[in-house]
């Protein structure tokens, strides 16, 4: 099939239940060959994203894709400067979904593409890294699984502590006993944020495709700026898209998948700029016999994030650790830290009667390395047919605790009762109605991938 | 465009000529020192500077630089010493003379190790008053800043062109004989993979290295600077970074163009995408500016005031395009308040696309950047500095 075709069939399958057949079959790179990519995204992550990857001598980054032109110069200096060639540039990406070298999609939009932009690519049988947080709605990150799994796809996330090297070593340590009995795990965010401001409106400026940059989401007159994030249509909030990190860790420290309920509190008490999302969240999940926390508040100066110690044999304050894991067992107490902060056991003396650490290993991590590590693990995936470590069903199972806090507050804060098995709450037709988000055509998540 | 020329000042007036592209040519240079009944002993400055473009709209910014051990360690002669019409905001061409009154600076032991370096850069005046602001600085959140950025700015001033390689190798002789300012990527304008590199070639060894500028390279903007480069050579001329509100106003124009205090020009465009109106930077077969690709005839940096028929409403050259422009905010989402250290440069650049050179976009960079598509220029006013 000519790759105009295969184009049109791309478009005409966006909202409908296409049983996908002939499609670009890109095969996977020998060892010896580079790995093609194009990036979908190129604003500040993208950019980020872009400067690991030119590191590598494995991979040529041959599109580079945003809705927006204006992003072009930037992210292409980066591909010059690294790589010593020019990439193309194209504003629509299913233009780089045609294109039958390309044997990965690297996934940097906004939160609004990310299950449409992985599910197109999947079904255009490229390889996705995606970044987090991974979707709108529970639906869609079941949708991007089913497509992942459907069209045999390695499809990595962006939650890339996974790939810390002594993240491996502290999940060992959980399952061999040595903290006893883990019945209590608390996950943080809570720092210092500010207000979002919403410019007036303006006319679309030169250069920028509205319509493909709102995507699935609502497109509401044009504002410059990042009004959008205040919004459920277009974002999680700012508590749970960077929070998944450390959820995703804790999720992956305590080996669980779905709680058996949720319970939120919380509510947007400190900032008055007209967003959704809370500020403020407490969130509570069974999980059998576990019981996990969420703290989280946006207002709280005195809480710092650790990033990346300059000091490598030294631990985060962590009280005031801002984006830590506590994993508390029978035996011992677990700090983790997310983006270099290492870990640390403490377990009584009963001698002295104080806890004293038994275990102390620091990050000594340089800063950018995990990204670096992770792409390693997507790269080797891509070449191996492997699962990643950050694989998209993990990240999406990590991903619905996030979304199950947000119904419960939207919902009034009420416990909700979860089956996991259907991923649906058990009779509760009002934050069931949450389950999906809203599209806007022609940019539709189809009932079948 | 006609090379600048500064002149070295020696205060036993034995006087040297250097030639650095757009420093405005400064002659006849001499330098006294007197001593007087009740002030103490002072030192007199004077020179011509005759270039024709210096006015009120279009001033020169004088700053002048002096060692004490015959060029061993440089200072910028703090404006406050000074009298006279010859520092600061020049306004008229013609004859000019300092006096350097001073404490203890004025009276050197020895004349013969003092010298004096005077250096003038092209402004243009941006008048005070309200323009419109249709991006928002910082990428929408500063915490340094109010909800709304101002858009009645008070008078400043901006520099003409972009800071040329020239300026930035008498800059990097000056301070930069242990390496400090210079990095590699600012040497061979000729490597394969990227030919937009400076030319500005180090000789010697720490401490005692020095910098030329391979010829024919002198007029084109500095580029792979960090932002901290940018800045301390702004803090060695006595000025700063832009705001990116005072960048938009320069490129856009105010609403009334000579200011709110007298509004007799009122600007035609005042919501202009571009410096010089709302064509595309290649409509109609015209070139603009200098944008991706090689249509416009640079395929890399050009010189600085290449198109300077398509100049800012107050004469500032090359805003769209050529090189982005470090500015003075901070990039900062409510996500990472000030956490992530990102600056904002502004005004497209010679790898962008036509749409990306107008008055609102701009890219977010780390500081310690160093690129080949971005430069800086200096602005002087009250407000903060680095």
């Amino acid at each position: 099939m000519k790759s105009m075709n295969r184009r049109k069939f791309l478009k005409g399958s966006i909202g409908a239940a296409t049983t996908f057949t002939v499609l670009s079959q890109s095969k996977s790179p020998a060892a010896e060959e580079k790995v093609v990519l194009g990036i979908m995204g190129v604003g500040g992550r993208g950019r980020a994203l872009l400067r690991s990857l030119v590191k590598r001598s494995d991979v040529k980054i041959k599109y580079i894709c945003d809705a927006d032109t204006r992003c072009y110069g930037p992210a292409a200096e980066i591909v010059i400067e690294g790589h010593n060639y020019k990439p193309k540039f194209v504003q629509d990406f299913r233009k780089m979904l045609d294109d039958r070298q390309i044997n990965a999609i690297v996934i940097a939009t906004s939160d609004r593409w990310h299950a449409l932009g992985t599910i197109m690519a999947c079904q255009a049988r490229k390889d996705v890294y995606v970044e987090k947080p991974l979707s709108l709605s529970i639906w869609d990150g079941r949708k991007m699984v089913e497509a992942a799994r459907q069209y045999k796809r390695v499809v990595q996330v962006g939650t890339q502590s996974r790939s810390a090297p002594y993240t491996d070593k502290a999940a060992e340590y959980i399952r061999s006993g040595k903290l006893g009995d883990v019945y209590l795990a608390r996950v943080f965010l809570m720092q210092e944020s500010g207000p979002i401001h919403v410019a007036d409106v303006q006319p679309v400026p030169e250069g920028l495709d509205y319509n493909l940059w709102c995507g699935p989401s609502p497109m509401p007159p044009y504002r410059p700026g990042r009004w959008f994030w205040r919004l459920w249509d277009f974002y999680v909030g700012y508590i749970m898209a960077d929070m998944i990190h450390q959820v995703d860790l804790a999720r992956y420290l305590i080996g669980k998948e779905y709680p058996d309920t949720v319970c939120n509190a919380g509510g947007v008490y400190h900032f008055d700029d007209g967003r959704e999302q809370p500020d403020t969240q407490f969130a509570t999940f069974e999980l059998g016999k576990l019981t996990l926390l969420f703290e989280a508040s946006l207002w709280s100066p005195y809480m710092h994030r650790i990033v990346h110690l300059k000091d490598k044999t030294r631990f985060p304050d962590w009280p005031f650790s801002a984006t830590k894991v506590e994993i508390c067992g029978t035996k011992g107490f677990m700090c983790f830290g997310r983006h270099g902060g290492g870990w640390q056991v403490f377990e009584e003396d009963r001698n002295i009667r104080e806890s004293k650490a038994v275990v102390s290993e620091p990050a000594s991590l340089k800063f950018g390395s995990i990204i670096d590590a992770h792409f390693d693990d997507f790269i080797n995936c891509i070449r191996t047919r492997k699962k990643p470590k950050a694989d998209i069903e993990e990240a999406h199972l990590s991903m619905v605790l996030c979304h199950l806090a947000n119904i419960s507050y939207r919902v009034g804060n009420r416990k909700l009762k979860f089956d996991g098995a259907t991923e649906t709450f058990v009779s509760d037709a009002e934050a069931n109605k949450y389950l999906k988000a809203n599209y806007r055509k022609p940019w539709v998540i189809p009932e079948k991938v | 465009m006609s090379k600048r020329i500064m002149l070295l000042v020696i205060v036993s007036l034995i006087c040297s000529n250097l030639s650095y592209a757009q420093w405005i040519e400064i002659s006849n240079t001499k330098v006294t020192q007197e001593t007087t009944e009740l002030g103490g002993p002072r030192i007199v400055i004077e020179y011509d500077i005759n270039d024709p473009e210096i006015s009120k709209d279009c001033p020169a910014y004088v700053f002048i630089r002096y060692s004490k051990n015959s060029g061993t360690t440089w200072e910028l002669l703090p404006m406050e010493h000074l009298r006279g019409n010859g520092y600061d905001l020049i306004e008229s061409p013609g004859h000019k003379k300092i006096i350097w009154w001073g404490t203890g600076e004025t009276s050197f032991a020895d004349v013969n190790q003092v010298k004096v370096r005077v250096r003038g850069i092209q402004m243009v005046r941006i008048p005070a008053g309200k323009f419109i602001m249709k991006s928002l600085p910082g990428g929408g959140y500063d915490e340094s800043k109010n909800t709304k950025p101002n858009s009645n700015l008070p008078l400043f001033y901006m520099a003409k062109y972009e800071t040329t390689i020239s300026m930035y190798t008498d800059y990097l002789n000056e301070i930069g004989r242990e390496g400090a300012g210079w990095n590699n990527r600012m040497s061979d304008p000729a490597a394969v993979h990227s030919p937009g590199r400076c030319g500005i070639i180090q000789k010697g060894f720490a401490p005692n290295f020095a910098y030329s500028v391979k010829p024919g390279r002198e007029n084109y903007p500095i580029t792979y600077v960090s932002w901290y480069d940018a800045a301390a050579f702004l803090r060695w001329c006595g000025l700063r970074l832009p705001s990116e509100a005072e960048w938009e106003k320069a490129l856009r124009g105010g609403i009334y163009l000579d200011g709110d205090k007298t509004k007799q020009r009122k600007n035609p465009l005042p919501e202009r995408k571009y410096p010089w109106g709302n064509k595309s930077p290649n409509a109609e077969g015209v070139y603009r500016c200098n944008y991706d690709g090689d249509d416009d005839g640079f395929p890399y940096t050009a010189s600085v005031g290449s198109f300077d028929k398509f100049n800012s409403p107050y004469g500032a050259c090359d805003m769209a395009g050529n090189v982005a422009e470090w500015t003075l905010d901070w990039y900062s989402t409510p996500y990472h308040t000030g956490l992530d250290g990102f600056r904002m440069v502004r005004g497209g650049s010679w790898m962008a696309v036509p749409a990306a050179c107008d008055a609102i976009t701009g890219a977010t960079q780390f500081p310690l950047k160093e690129s080949s598509i971005m430069g800086f220029r200096g602005a002087k006013g009250p407000g903060k500095s680095h």
